[in-house]
């Protein structure tokens, strides 16, 4: 018999593969509902300064005993011999309580992928995927958990409110 | 007594005041929502800085949203954070551009502005992006300087407004005042000469319209000349939050702009004189 936590991880897993294909890039954080923020910022990359986007979204809760937290991050840096590679990293982390000692197992997969790329951007050279050895840690308390913060947001109301202008007393 | 001939004759220029004043209006109908305000993509603006691109997209630091300052829904802008960032804390202006606005003579030399405009700060103070960022809108020339200018600073210790402050000549001071995020306002310049008039009251126009500042440079002073140059209505993010820590966006709306022909402020100054006149007889 499969003990109900392997198969969330076994499944966790299998999903977390399946997006690490480059056909499945795109989808990985869908962008186009416009619930994601895309944080750009300047980093150093083995000596580069360069600029990194980061995208990051949850699903589920830590109320309910699962999380997913997945996280894109999206650079262009020089390849030393006059071109550029773009670099994709996706990371998932999936954090599953176990009910019977509540203490949580996180699993922790990784996918980089490297394209050479011109200084324009346009690809110029076919993908290379490396995946990570996937990560597991067990027996965790909820503040150990250390899962990717998120940038996803909840829009504004689109009726905005009515303010009540005084004169200053 | 005066005569029904002569009273005709001072108010006929009067009348034709209004009819004269030279106006644009801004209300984005004609746009639809996730429209860019880059590559010209909002008829009549521009912005200064491009959108910055990853994951084979494009993200957008301002854009056409659907906002209702009370009105109804319609598009309005939006720039700001809500999206993406910019890095190194640099600003992402839209200019909408005035240059159809003449003095009558076809320049663009003129000695009265009159400019309103809906607008509000968006930000939701429970999210994970707690940076707060200003923003500011300004009737500017082709030179860059700012005639006049509303600004909005994140308020000290009260995360849900925002301090307003106005000038002229790209300097501006505190009023006192605060609008609150998520709320619709309305804002009004008015400059006549050397002298600008700031004031404030909820887009709806419920309620008072409340007064922010008076500032008089003087008919002499290099605000009169700045004035006389305006060709455009900035509207500006200051990211004063570190790069990708606030998500607030400006939204504005509604604009207006008008300026009265100088030939037609000559009749207007020629009017009252006549007027003056046959009153002593």
């Amino acid at each position: 018999m499969i003990a109900p936590s392997f198969r969330v991880k076994a499944l966790a897993l299998a999903s977390i593969f399946c997006a690490a294909s480059a056909n499945l890039q795109a989808q990985f954080i869908d962008l186009s509902g416009n619930d994601v923020k895309v944080v750009y910022k300047q980093i150093d990359f083995n000596g580069q300064t360069v600029t990194e986007a980061t995208a990051s979204k949850r699903t589920g809760t830590l109320a309910n005993g699962n999380v997913e937290a997945r996280e894109m991050t999206f650079k262009t840096v020089s390849d030393g011999a006059g071109g550029f590679t773009r670099i994709v990293v996706q990371k998932t982390v999936t954090a599953t309580l176990d009910s019977f000692t509540n203490e949580w197992s996180v699993t922790t997969t990784s996918n980089t992928a490297a394209t050479p790329v011109d200084s324009q951007g346009t690809v110029v050279g076919g993908t290379t995927n490396t995946p990570a050895t996937p990560t597991v840690l067990s027996g965790l308390e909820e503040s150990e958990l250390d899962l990717p913060p998120t940038t996803s947001f909840t829009a504004i109301d689109p009726n905005l409110d009515t303010p009540v202008v005084l004169s200053l007393p | 007594m005066i005569n029904k001939f002569g009273l005709a004759f001072c108010l006929v220029p009067l009348v034709g005041i209004a009819g004269a004043a030279n106006s644009l209006t801004y209300d984005f109908d004609s746009s639809s929502s996730g429209d860019l305000f880059s590559g010209n993509g909002v008829s009549g603006w521009s912005q200064d800085v491009a959108n910055p691109s990853s994951f084979g997209q494009t993200t957008p630091l301002a854009y056409i949203a659907a906002s209702n300052f009370g009105g109804g829904a319609s598009s309005s802008a939006h720039v700001g954070t809500q999206l993406g960032n910019t890095v190194n804390g640099v600003d992402t202006t839209l200019t909408g551009t005035l240059t159809s606005l003449t003095a009558g003579n076809g320049t663009h030399v003129y000695n009265m502005v009159n400019a309103s405009f809906n607008v509000a700060v968006l930000d939701n103070s429970a999210d994970s992006f707690t940076g707060r960022d200003g923003f500011s809108v300004a009737l500017t020339t082709d030179a860059g300087a700012q005639a006049a200018t509303v600004g909005f600073s994140p308020t000290s210790g009260d995360n849900d407004k925002w301090d307003v402050s106005v000038g002229v000549n790209g300097s501006t001071s505190t009023t006192g005042q605060t609008i609150d995020a998520n709320s619709a306002y309305r804002f009004y310049i008015d400059s006549l000469d050397g002298a600008t008039n700031f004031s404030f009251s909820a887009a709806d126009g419920s309620g008072l319209t409340i007064g922010l500042a008076s500032i008089n440079s003087g008919n002499a002073s290099a605000f009169t000349s700045t004035l006389n140059q305006v060709t455009g209505i900035a509207f500006t993010h200051d990211p004063i939050a570190a790069d990708g820590t606030s998500a607030n966006t400006l939204a504005f709306d509604d604009i207006s702009v008008q300026i009265p022909e100088p030939s037609s402020s000559l009749l207007m100054v020629l009017s009252a004189g006549l007027i003056a006149i046959r009153r002593r007889r």
